[in-house]
């Protein structure tokens, strides 16, 4: 177990300053930018003015302690935080040079492009097999025993055809996240087919 | 050691108290019951299930009575529970916090706790009375207005209690919510909703007040929806308050089978849902 990181209560800890979070110029153009970004859970300010831009096929990360607003931030690339009716964000964030904040943006397709996997696994109350199609059934045009070819459920263990039929529920917490994580990224493979 | 006597105290009074309020509330059914068996036995015979209501003083059985109030409890779920789940899952997923939900939720539960014999006025006065008629159509409303608060509120119930993970999950896939409603938050709350369905169900069959003012009775055999149609709760009340003897004994034989209808639903859903949730999780 990882021991509480929250900062004492006479601590105030921010995103670090933006500059710091710029990529080096040779991992090629920016994928994702971010413009001072400000973002309210209802009346209360959680982002601060946040710049900073990833590149293109990078991996990034958000190191911080509990609470500093690393999940809000992610939250507010897939526009997450729309779910909930309080929760506002201003500012913009550039994906692929179009900002995804604007009112028109189909917030559906924009979370089918900007994946998400969450720290607590969620399979939904259907077998392993219909759990990891849930994606490429959203995507349309993959049905039938093409879906069956599309969907591979064997690296989650024993007994390859069984394992699909059953419920994710069944299986430890483990396997529950290797579902959840698998039908993210069937999902992900059927957008970068369309 | 004083502290924890009295803890112990507190404990076994608490725990003496509700073992005293378990065992009235069981043993009110266990009384309700035997009655039911004791005088309904003797008046259960094959002719219930093959002859019509009889004129007193005749033998007879309650076929009619049996194929109305099944017709109709069935036309009333069939009417009232898509309203009944469609309005829930609206105040649940849909307008969790609009003005229009709050009021939705507060004549629900005026709804819910209205008396029967008023809805059963509500349909007589824009149904029987504009038809002209009783019949078995307006019966099926009536029950289908007693069937709407009940699995209204079940469903929001138990949408809500659904994780809020799952919701996210399936939207972070880019689910339009009308398909996260569909594919994972009914599946997800299924049981619970079938569980009200039938809770519905069970409210309905037994109701007698609403079908006085809007089905009638019926002495024969009638399959005319447009018609009176004669109905379990009414035969029941008829012949219980006569002062002939062998309708006495279809009464008591009409509510034993009402009751034991009621409880093979419920224990036969039970454990289909357990059965289904048992399949699903072999692991366990």
């Amino acid at each position: 177990m990882i021991p509480s990181t929250k900062p004492p209560k006479h601590l105030k800890i921010r995103v670090p300053h933006p500059a710091a979070a710029e990529p080096a110029p040779d991992l090629g153009p920016p994928k994702i930018e971010v413009r001072s970004l400000n973002f309210y859970y209802g009346a209360v300010q959680s982002l601060h003015n946040i710049n900073m831009t990833l590149a293109d096929r990078s991996i990034s990360a958000f190191i911080g302690p509990s609470g500093c607003g690393k999940s809000t931030l992610l939250r507010v690339m897939n526009r997450m935080y729309a779910l909930y009716p309080r929760q506002r964000a201003e500012g913009e964030v550039l994906i692929g040079g179009s900002d995804i904040l604007r009112p028109s943006v189909d917030v559906a397709e924009l979370r089918y492009r900007v994946g998400m996997v969450f720290q607590k696994p969620t399979p939904f109350p259907m077998s392993v097999f219909e759990n990891v199609a849930f994606g490429l059934r959203l995507a349309g045009g993959v049905r039938g025993a093409d879906l069956k070819v599309r969907v591979d459920c064997r690296h989650l263990g024993r007994g390859q055809g069984q394992v699909g039929r059953r419920w994710p529920q069944s299986f430890g917490r483990a396997a529950a996240a290797a579902v959840h994580c698998t039908r993210r990224r069937c999902a992900t493979r059927g957008s970068a087919s369309r | 050691m004083n502290r924890r006597m009295l803890r112990k105290i507190k404990n076994g009074a608490f725990l003496s108290l509700s073992v005293i309020a378990t065992l009235s509330g069981l043993a009110c059914l266990a009384a309700i019951l035997w009655t039911l068996i004791s005088h309904g036995v003797a008046g259960l015979s094959g002719r219930i299930f093959t002859q019509m209501t009889p004129p007193p003083g005749n033998q007879g059985g309650l076929l009619n009575a049996i194929y109305g109030s099944g017709v109709m409890t069935l036309l009333g779920i069939l009417i009232g529970s898509p309203i009944g789940v469609l309005a829930g899952t609206y105040l649940s997923e849909y307008g969790r916090t609009s003005r229009l939900s709050m009021v939705i939720r507060f004549i629900n539960d005026v709804l819910l706790s209205a008396p029967s014999i008023i809805i059963g006025l509500f349909i007589y006065e824009i149904v029987v009375v504009r038809m002209g008629h009783f019949s078995a159509i307006a019966g099926a409303l009536a029950l289908a207005v007693l069937a709407i608060p009940v699995t209204l509120r079940t469903t929001e119930d138990m949408l809500n209690l659904v994780p809020v993970g799952m919701k996210d999950s399936s939207a972070a896939l880019g689910a339009y919510p009308w398909r996260t409603t569909l594919s994972v938050l009914y599946p997800a709350a299924r049981s619970g909703i079938v569980t009200g369905l039938l809770l519905a169900i069970a409210r309905i069959s037994g109701e007698t007040a609403p079908l006085l003012f809007t089905a009638l009775n019926n002495q024969f055999w009638s399959t005319n929806l447009n018609a009176p149609m004669a109905n379990l709760p009414v035969v029941i009340f008829q012949f219980a308050l006569s002062p002939y003897k062998d309708w006495q004994d279809l009464a008591w034989a009409g509510a034993l089978i009402i009751t034991v209808t009621i409880l093979l639903l419920s224990i036969s859903a039970r454990v289909l849902l357990a059965l289904l949730q048992a399949e699903r999780s072999p692991g366990r």
